[in-house]
């Protein structure tokens, strides 16, 4: 049990950090795109670690395995690249405000 | 025989997942819990109507497990590699649009492929051209554009299209599922 | 050692939090902003089990899951009106 403690309590520590490095990355890179990058990979993630910690948690505490965190896990996983894509498309048909660190792709198409 | 089956059941697999889905959502297994999923499972597919497109078979189950597996892999390598550029300084990141043209031609194969690149390594899939010719790609960090193209295509796109046997006529026949 | 665990957890997604908020008002676009909403959504499904983690008690995750499922369709929602001004768009014009 106590092995089983350290590895839900690791599981805690590790997702929290990096729920906080994907909102780090969202607040500190300069161009939008750079700033999709974050969010979408070490947050789903982070809470992905946390999900399994408490499903591993409460199937130890009650004796039944406690399944459901999966589906929130699964549904995480199939909508953050869905949401990432109509975020950039969305901002790709915007008039951006700040100058772009990124190259232009019709630049880089056309050669 | 068939027809029957086919009236009652239009779409299995849906009609599987959504089972499954209503067991997890309510975590039992309880009698009275598979009975509801049941019913669930048999009365919202009939009312969905018809398929806005030929669905996609999947040939080779054992690929697609290996896939999945070979993806989980690289999401785990994808986090700690945008761990460091995160914390990392920004002005040594260099980031640039890639245009990646596709090989694969079905709707569920293209979005599965853009799937992945947005949860592997650097790369966030930005917009799939309405022709379905190619996906444009915005990579986080990178010294070889056309390097990382390549190896997406090579590491993603191949194993996809084996998957599925992807092919043009592979499209036309859906009597399978 | 969960509930110091747990804890944590809740200091870090708090300060998590704090920087999606500071990018949501910064901005400096309205794409910029729609993310910073989905980061703090899912900042919030993290606290939540980190709360039910520290109370031991499992009742928090409908909490989570309708989060989740909000925030997903407000996100998109939310980005296709910065697409094309407009979210419900009548059939034939789509």
């Amino acid at each position: 049990m106590t092995i089983a403690d350290l590895a839900i309590a690791g599981l805690i520590v590790l997702g929290s950090l990096f729920v906080l490095l994907g909102s780090v990355g969202l607040a500190k890179f300069p161009d939008f795109f750079m700033r999709l990058h974050a969010p979408t990979k070490a947050s789903t993630l982070g809470v992905t670690a946390i999900l399994l910690a408490s499903a591993l948690l409460f199937s130890f505490r009650t004796d039944t395995p406690s399944v459901h965190e999966v589906l929130i896990i699964v549904f995480l996983w199939v909508t953050a690249p869905i949401s990432a894509l109509m975020l950039a498309s969305a901002a790709r048909h915007q008039p951006s405000t700040e100058p772009d660190k990124t190259k232009d792709p019709r630049q880089s198409k056309s050669e | 025989m068939t027809t029957v089956v086919h009236k009652i059941l239009p779409r299995p697999i849906l009609t599987a997942i959504l089972i499954v889905l209503w067991l997890l959502l309510n975590n039992s297994l309880s009698a009275g819990q598979i009975f509801l999923a049941i019913i669930i499972g048999l009365l919202i597919p009939p009312l969905l109507g018809p398929r806005s497109q030929s669905p996609l078979i999947v040939k080779r189950p054992v690929a697609l497990m290996a896939y999945v597996l070979l993806v989980f892999h690289d999401i785990i390598k994808a986090n700690f590699i945008v761990a460091r550029q995160v914390l990392g300084r920004n002005s040594a990141l260099k980031s640039h649009f890639l245009i990646v043209p596709l090989a694969v031609t079905h709707p569920t194969a293209i979005s599965l492929f853009a799937s992945t690149i947005t949860l592997t390594p650097g790369t966030v899939s930005c917009e799939i051209a309405p022709d379905h010719s190619h996906l444009i790609v915005h990579a986080l960090h990178t010294d070889d554009p056309d390097g990382e193209i390549a190896g997406m295509k090579q590491r993603y796109e191949r194993r996809i299209r084996d998957i599925f046997d992807e092919s043009p006529r592979a499209a036309i026949e859906d009597n399978n599922t | 050692m969960i509930g110091t665990a747990a804890l944590i957890g809740l200091a870090l997604v708090g300060i998590a939090c704090l920087l999606s908020f500071y990018r949501l008002l910064r901005g400096p676009s309205l794409p910029d902003r729609i993310l910073a909403l989905d980061t703090l959504a899912v900042n919030a499904i993290a606290l939540i089990l980190l709360f039910g983690l520290w109370m031991g008690n499992p009742i928090n995750f409908e909490a989570a899951q309708l989060l989740a499922v909000l925030s997903f369709i407000s996100t998109v929602a939310l980005a296709k009106y910065a697409l094309r001004g407009r979210i419900i768009e009548p059939e034939n014009r789509s």
